[in-house]
């Protein structure tokens, strides 16, 4: 368990972090939140004692990180957002290493890197050096290096940044799995990635916390507008003034027009997203306009905070 | 501590650096036994005491990548973040460098078991030596290390731990020149000669004070004392230390 | 409500930021305050007694001898030391490795009683004035001036070493022994007794330059000078000790008579003659002075047969023994000799005049005459020859003395190069200088030479081709396999 109580951080005269609380249950995966700059990094930063905190504190399990700082440690496993590898070593010597910095015993460390290596699927590239292994190898690698020491609490700053799709995949099943034992916080900047794997979000921006919600409350806040994409062949403007006229239409402007193919960007209000799209396509097929392309538009995190800032 | 030491240990011989640097002083220092040998008389202690001069390009090499290395790779954040003692991170990359200097010397040894076996003399003098060698190699590695911590780049370190090293060895030069500098400025400003003088030598005394090499002069005749070893080690100790503030600043620091 | 909160907040975070930064710079100041007092603790006050002199023979701390002169000279004494350089940083391979060091350690135990400065005549010419008002010195620069009261003694770096003789054939001076505290501490105790003497040497008898026995002399306080032998030979009023030393001919008419008359007036005087390249000269002046005080030096070579006196083969080198009237002047029982005349009573002897034997032979001696054609003839049976005696006038005040050797072995440049300034012989002719001068009076300060470290090889050892092989072990092998694993390592990681 993480709690934490107003924690603030200055960088001179900025403000990195401004007041930010909140806790984390035993075995709860919380999602962290924010547009790049908002404080994400620095607030994982104190909490993992990186950084010492301007004021406000961070207790890991009870322990403070401040006084108790070598209990709070043990407690927890951290991968930054550049996961802390050294090149020139193979991944079970730099294991090695993270076992004897983090004072895991001789007896238990076998055993425990075997484990570590099966869950995260390491075991081929074991004896092979990390600067030549691909970038998904290498985040897990930095997950691997986490887990040592068996803390009860993960942070992952941006784990899946710079990954390709499948790689992304694969490492949110391992997150899927570790959360199981694990308090875990991570923090991204794609909404769709913390919907995948959290049970609650803390959105931040500006230094401040924005909102703390569960996934389905913040999908309930977010359902106030949705948006949809329609690109489509034909007289823009007349189809353009029919969408309009649906129920449940509150906007609709083209954003591209590309000799005959129009982009237009349709808000719905109402929770009728789903049955508006029935009476786009009968719009459309009426006008014998062909339908490109056709696919609700997820938020930008900038719109949610613009929502969740105008819904408070 | 331990588990630094063995991690910075082990990568010099992981990576060219540590065989490139004893290679080096392999070189060098047979290259002065050689010499010596052909005349037909070796005395240990000058070869140490020449070996001494090295100390401005290998510290350098075996210092620069210490912490500069990890902060560019970003691995430093695990002694932050890692339930050691951030001091203690220090004293185990100094350690390990220190040893890597104790595995170069071993050529030292080797020769002075030849010297030995050609019935030449290695007495008290050259022991002398080889101790105040380990001592000013403390002082040194060290400085080096200090320059490692202060950037993130390895070239800056190892120029500026260069340029240390090179000050302190020219220390006794740079002390003569600066006294009678400031003792001919004050003439200039009419002070009177004598006490001009007397600052200038006050001045060139008070760097000399400084001077490891002077202090240590006497080991190699076998006269062995313990203030300048102590000036050796507390040195190299506020070096460590303000290393390790340095690594802490990073916590509380603005930027 | 929340902006009041905001500026609390502020406030607070600069404490904790100014806490921590206070906190990091104060340790380092009070690290470096405990530093700076630590070593200045060290340095000024323990590191008089963690000070620990391991060498050989100890060359750069002080004797026992010199510690309890100096704790005997009282507490107001000051003797100045002065360098007259700008003070040595290198070292190394000069001969003032074994002085700058020493010097330290006099300064350091003397208590204050002797300081140790360096100045450069060249920068500081008002130097010289300042230690020699008279000017009556000869303080040259890279020398070192010991002065005490007003007077001074000038001690050049190459005069505290001896040398091996056979330099000149190597080209190169070749160091024997270390003889800086014996020079440096003599110097300080001749000038602080107050004793002063002076010597002359007759030269000019084809006899051999005296710059070791010289040495010794000035160690002992004893100026010495020449006095060439010609037709206006006087002797100077100022003489208190003539030498002729190692003449290889007979001394003129007119020295012998000068000479007489020096000894009426209770002049004292030592002679050394040997028998080597002049077996010839038969000495009839010297003789003469010498018949007046009762001895004669005979014109054969005395050869020992007593197995355990040969040193050479041929029994000219041998050991002597040394009568028992002079057993104290060394601490060994027997003496080198080389190549000795008899000394022997005079046949004609004054009754006032007591002779006494300093050094004999086995009972087993012979004398041998060298023919014209280089070949022996035994001209006396086997007896107890004396090598070197003393004669004195009895019963009076100031009578003249003389020591009078057979060898050279005693007084020669060539033996006491070789052998240094701590061989028996050269203690044995100290003490007979302090005898005859009246020195044991002021001080018999006896401090040793030191031997010199010596790190040459077995020359069987140090062959070219061993420097070779060394050559391509230390320069090629060791660097080139390092250098190959360095590549090995690289290129095996590389691919992993």
């Amino acid at each position: 368990m993480i709690e934490i109580n107003n924690l603030v951080k200055h960088y001179g005269d900025k403000k990195a972090v401004n007041g930010i609380s909140f806790t984390v249950e035993d075995d709860e995966v919380l999602g962290f939140l924010g547009p790049n700059g908002a404080g994400k990094s620095t607030t994982m930063n104190i909490i993992t004692g990186y950084l010492s905190s301007t004021s406000g504190t961070v207790k890991v399990n009870g322990h403070d990180i401040l006084e108790e700082p070598e209990l709070a440690k043990k407690d927890i496993g951290y991968l930054p957002e550049l996961p802390p590898l050294y090149l020139d070593m193979t991944v079970l010597e730099y294991l090695n290493y993270i076992c004897d910095i983090k004072q895991v015993k001789r007896s238990e460390r076998k055993e425990q890197l075997a484990k570590i290596i099966a869950m995260v699927k390491i075991t081929d590239v074991a004896d092979r050096l990390i600067g030549n292994l691909s970038k998904g190898y290498k985040q897990r690698v930095g997950i691997a290096q986490a887990l040592v020491g068996n803390p009860s609490i993960l942070i992952l700053d941006e784990p899946t940044v710079g990954l390709d799709p499948n790689q992304i995949i694969e490492i949110r099943k391992l997150i899927r799995t570790l959360a199981k034992d694990h308090s875990v916080i991570i923090s991204s900047h794609i909404l769709s990635e913390i919907q995948e794997v959290c049970d609650r979000v803390v959105i931040i921006n500006k230094g401040k916390v924005a909102a703390i919600d569960t996934i389905t409350d913040l999908s309930k806040r977010l359902a106030g507008s949705s948006k949809l994409l329609l690109s489509f062949k034909g007289d823009a403007k007349k189809i353009m003034n029919e969408i309009r006229s649906l129920p449940g239409v509150s906007d609709c402007k083209i954003r591209i027009s590309d000799k005959d193919i129009h982009e237009a960007e349709i808000t719905v209000t109402g929770n009728s997203a789903s049955d508006i799209r029935t009476s786009i396509f009968y719009v459309m097929s009426r006008n014998s306009s062909p339908i490109m392309e056709f696919r609700s538009l997820d938020p930008t995190l900038e719109e949610i905070f613009l929502s969740i800032t105008a819904g408070t | 501590m331990i588990a630094v030491f063995k991690r910075e240990f082990l990568s010099y011989f992981r990576s060219p650096v540590g065989y490139i640097a004893i290679a080096l002083f392999s070189f060098l220092s047979g290259y002065i036994f050689v010499n010596n040998f052909a005349t037909g008389a070796v005395n240990i202690a000058s070869e140490v005491i020449s070996l001494r001069s090295f100390f401005v390009v290998i510290v350098p090499i075996i210092t620069m990548g210490l912490f500069a290395e990890d902060k560019k790779r970003g691995t430093e954040i695990l002694y932050y973040t890692s339930p050691i003692d951030l001091f203690s991170v220090v004293a185990g990359k100094f350690l390990a460098a220190f040893c890597l200097y104790g595995i170069m010397f071993v050529n030292v040894f080797i020769h002075m078991i030849v010297t030995k076996s050609c019935d030449g003399i290695v007495d008290i003098g050259a022991w002398g030596s080889v101790i105040v060698f380990f001592f000013l190699a403390m002082l040194f590695i060290s400085i080096g290390i200090f320059a490692s911590a202060i950037t993130d780049s390895q070239i800056i370190a190892a120029i500026f731990s260069f340029i240390m090293i090179m000050v302190i060895q020219l220390l006794s030069t740079i002390s003569s020149l600066a006294g009678n500098a400031i003792a001919a400025f004050l003439s200039m400003l009419g002070v009177a000669s004598e006490s001009s003088n007397s600052v200038g030598e006050a001045i060139t005394n008070g760097i000399n004070w400084l001077d490891p090499f002077a202090k240590t002069s006497d080991f190699r005749y076998g006269s062995f004392s313990v203030a300048p070893l102590v000036f050796c080690i507390s040195f190299a100790i506020v070096f460590l230390f303000l290393t390790f503030r340095v690594l802490e600043k990073k916590r509380w620091a603005k930027s | 409500m929340s902006k009041d909160k905001k500026n609390t907040k502020s406030a607070v975070t600069d404490n904790r930021q100014k806490t921590l930064k206070l906190y990091s710079v104060g340790t380092i100041v009070i690290l470096l305050v405990i530093v700076v007092a630590a070593n200045i603790l060290f340095d000024s006050i323990l590191g008089k007694y963690l000070t620990f002199d391991f060498s050989l023979s100890n060359q750069n701390s002080i004797s026992n001898e010199t510690q309890d002169y100096l704790d005997s000279l009282s507490a107001d004494t000051n003797i100045r030391v002065v360098g007259l350089m700008d003070r040595p940083t290198e070292l190394n391979n000069t001969p003032l490795r074994y002085i700058v060091p020493l010097l330290d350690d006099y300064a350091t135990k003397s208590g204050g009683k002797v300081t140790v400065e360096y100045v450069n005549p060249e920068t500081y010419p008002s130097i010289r004035q300042e230690l020699d008002r008279e000017g009556q010195y000869d303080l040259t620069a890279d020398t070192f001036a010991v002065c005490y009261q007003g007077k001074i003694v000038s001690i050049s770096p190459y005069d505290c070493f001896t040398y091996d003789t056979e330099s000149s054939s190597y080209g190169y001076y070749v160091p024997t022994a270390n003889a800086v505290e014996y020079t440096f501490t003599n110097a300080m105790a001749n000038l602080t007794s107050g004793f002063s003497a002076k010597a002359y040497f007759v030269t000019g008898v084809e006899s051999d330059s005296s710059e070791q026995l010289k040495h010794i002399l000035s160690s002992l306080g004893i100026d010495s000078a020449d006095l060439p032998v010609s037709s206006s030979f006087t002797i100077p009023e100022d003489c208190n000790l003539i030498f002729i030393n190692n003449p290889q001919t007979d001394i003129p008419q007119n020295v012998a008579s000068a000479l007489n008359n020096y000894i009426s007036t209770g002049g004292d005087f030592i002679v050394a003659v040997n028998f080597y390249n002049n077996v010839s000269e038969q000495y009839p002046n010297l003789n003469s002075v010498l018949n007046e005080m009762n001895l004669n030096i005979d014109t054969y070579v005395v050869k020992e047969n007593h197995p355990e006196y040969v040193l050479d083969n041929i029994g000219f080198e041998a050991l002597v023994d040394i009568a028992s009237n002079y057993t104290d002047f060394s601490s060994s029982s027997q003496l080198r000799s080389g190549y000795a005349r008899p000394v022997r009573k005079y046949d004609n002897p004054y009754s006032y005049i007591k002779t006494d034997v300093v050094l004999t032979t086995s009972a087993y001696a012979t004398a041998v005459k060298i023919n014209e054609d280089g070949g022996q003839s035994q001209y006396e049976n086997e007896d107890t020859y004396n090598v070197a005696m003393y004669a004195t006038y009895e019963g009076m005040k100031d009578a003249p003395c003389c020591y009078v050797f057979g060898t050279s072995y005693f007084t020669s440049d060539e033996y006491i190069s070789s052998y240094g300034y701590n061989d028996a012989n050269v203690q044995f002719l100290r003490n007979c200088i302090r005898d005859i001068t009246g020195m044991n009076n002021f001080n018999n300060l006896q401090v040793d030479s030191k031997p010199l470290d010596d790190y040459s090889f077995d020359s069987t050892k140090a062959t070219a081709s061993n420097a070779s092989v060394m050559t391509v072990i230390f320069m090629i092998i060791i660097p080139l396999a390092l250098v190959i694993a360095a590549a090995v390592v690289y290129a095996k990681r590389k691919n992993l």
